[in-house]
C-alpha cells in the first residue's frame, strides 16, 4: 500500500511542477512595454486622454477617457476630470453598443465640457484605427478642438507625467 | 528501509522542494518592464514647410514622396477627378524587403533622410496597425535627425489616396 500512495503523491507534484514550468515559460515573453508620456501644457490647456480601440464585446470601436489623474497638479483641475469621468460613466458609455457609446462620447465632447481648460489628446491602438479616423477625427475637426494622436500598441500601458513648460 | 522506500522519499522530497522554488518564483518574480521614453505630447499644427510622405507596414519604411507624390520607384500613380492614388507594386516588400527594413542601416529610409533637409521639410509617416509597434522607433531616428515628425493612421488594406480635399497633416513636436 506505501509504494502506490508515494507514486502518486510524486506523479501528482511533478504533473503540478510541469503545468508551473509551462506557465513560467508561457508568460516570459509577455514583458510589461510601458510607454512613458510626457504631457505638457500647450497654449495653457492641460491634455486629456482618450483611448481609441475596440469594444470588448463586439468588433466596433470605441472611444474612452482616461480617468487617471496623477498628472494633474491642480485640485480643480482633477476635479473636473473626475466630474468628466462620471458624467460619462452615468451616461453609459462603454456599457453599451459601440455605436450608443460614441453617441454618448460625441454629446460630451459638443457639450463644451472641456472648456477652455483642456486639450484632446488620443492614444490609438491598432483596433481603434477605424474609430478614430471615421469618427473621433472629423468630429474633433468639426468642432474646432485642438487635438494630438499618437500610436499605441495593443498590449502597451502607458504612464503619464506632466511638463509644466509651454513649449509653443 | 530498504533500498527502494529510501529512493521514494528522496524523489518526493526533491519533487516538494522543486514545487517549493517554483512557487516563490512564480508569487515572487517581477514582470519585466521595458520603459519606452520620450514621448512629449503635442498638438498637431500647421507648419508651412514641405512634408515628405513615407508609408510604414511593419518594420518597413517606403518613401512615398515629397506632398503626397509617388514614388515611381515603390509606387504605381492611379490619377482620380480630386487627387491621386499610389498603389504599391506588388510583391515589393517580397522581392527586396532588406532595401526597407527599418532595422538594416543601409536602407532606403536612412538614404531617405540624409536626402532631406529638416530645416525646410517635415515627415508624415502613413502607419499600418501591423507597423504600430515599431512606430516610436522608427520616428526617433528621424527626431534624432533633427526632423519634425507627423502621422496619421491607415487601416491595413486602405488605398493611399491623396486628393485636394483631404486632411493636411502637421507635425507633433
Amino acid at each position: 500500500m506505501e509504494r502506490p500512495f508515494v507514486d502518486i503523491i510524486t506523479g501528482a507534484i511533478g504533473v503540478l511542477s510541469l503545468f508551473i514550468i509551462i506557465f513560467l515559460l508561457s508568460s516570459w515573453h509577455n514583458a510589461k512595454i510601458v510607454l512613458k508620456i510626457n504631457a505638457s501644457t500647450m497654449n495653457g490647456k492641460y491634455p486629456v486622454f482618450v483611448i481609441c480601440s475596440q469594444s470588448k464585446n463586439s468588433s466596433g470601436g470605441l472611444v474612452t477617457l482616461v480617468c487617471v489623474d496623477d498628472y494633474l497638479t491642480e485640485p480643480s483641475l482633477k476635479k473636473d476630470l473626475k466630474n468628466m469621468c462620471e458624467t460619462l460613466k452615468i451616461e453609459g458609455l462603454g456599457q453599451v453598443t459601440p455605436e450608443e457609446s460614441w453617441e454618448i462620447f460625441e454629446r460630451f465632447l459638443v457639450s463644451h465640457f472641456l472648456k477652455d481648460k483642456f486639450y484632446i489628446f488620443s492614444l490609438i491602438k491598432p483596433r481603434g484605427v477605424e474609430v478614430f479616423k471615421e469618427k473621433l477625427d472629423p468630429l474633433l475637426r468639426r468642432l474646432n478642438l485642438e487635438m494630438g494622436f499618437i500610436p499605441i500598441p495593443e498590449h502597451w500601458e502607458f504612464s503619464i507625467a506632466l511638463k509644466t513648460t509651454d513649449d509653443r | 528501509m530498504t533500498d527502494r522506500s529510501f529512493l521514494d522519499i528522496m524523489t518526493n522530497i526533491f519533487a516538494v522542494f522543486i514545487l517549493i522554488i517554483l512557487f516563490f518564483i512564480l508569487i515572487f518574480r517581477e514582470q519585466h518592464t521595458m520603459m519606452v521614453e520620450g514621448i512629449i505630447v503635442p498638438m498637431e499644427r500647421n507648419l508651412a514647410q514641405d512634408y515628405y510622405y513615407l508609408e510604414l507596414v511593419e518594420h518597413f519604411v517606403i518613401p512615398l514622396g515629397l506632398g503626397g507624390e509617388c514614388n515611381e520607384k515603390y509606387y504605381k500613380l492611379i490619377k482620380t477627378d480630386f487627387g491621386h492614388i499610389c498603389v504599391a507594386y506588388p510583391s515589393l516588400l517580397k522581392k527586396t524587403p532588406e532595401k526597407f527594413n527599418f532595422y538594416n542601416k543601409s536602407s532606403i529610409y536612412y538614404k531617405t533622410l540624409k536626402g532631406l533637409d529638416p530645416s525646410t521639410t517635415y515627415l508624415v509617416f502613413l502607419v499600418r496597425p501591423s507597423a504600430f509597434d515599431y512606430y516610436h522607433e522608427v520616428t526617433k531616428v528621424a527626431k534624432e535627425n533633427h526632423f519634425k515628425v507627423g502621422w496619421y493612421p491607415l487601416k491595413e488594406e486602405e488605398p493611399l489616396a491623396f486628393s485636394v480635399y483631404g486632411r493636411k497633416i502637421g507635425p507633433q513636436d
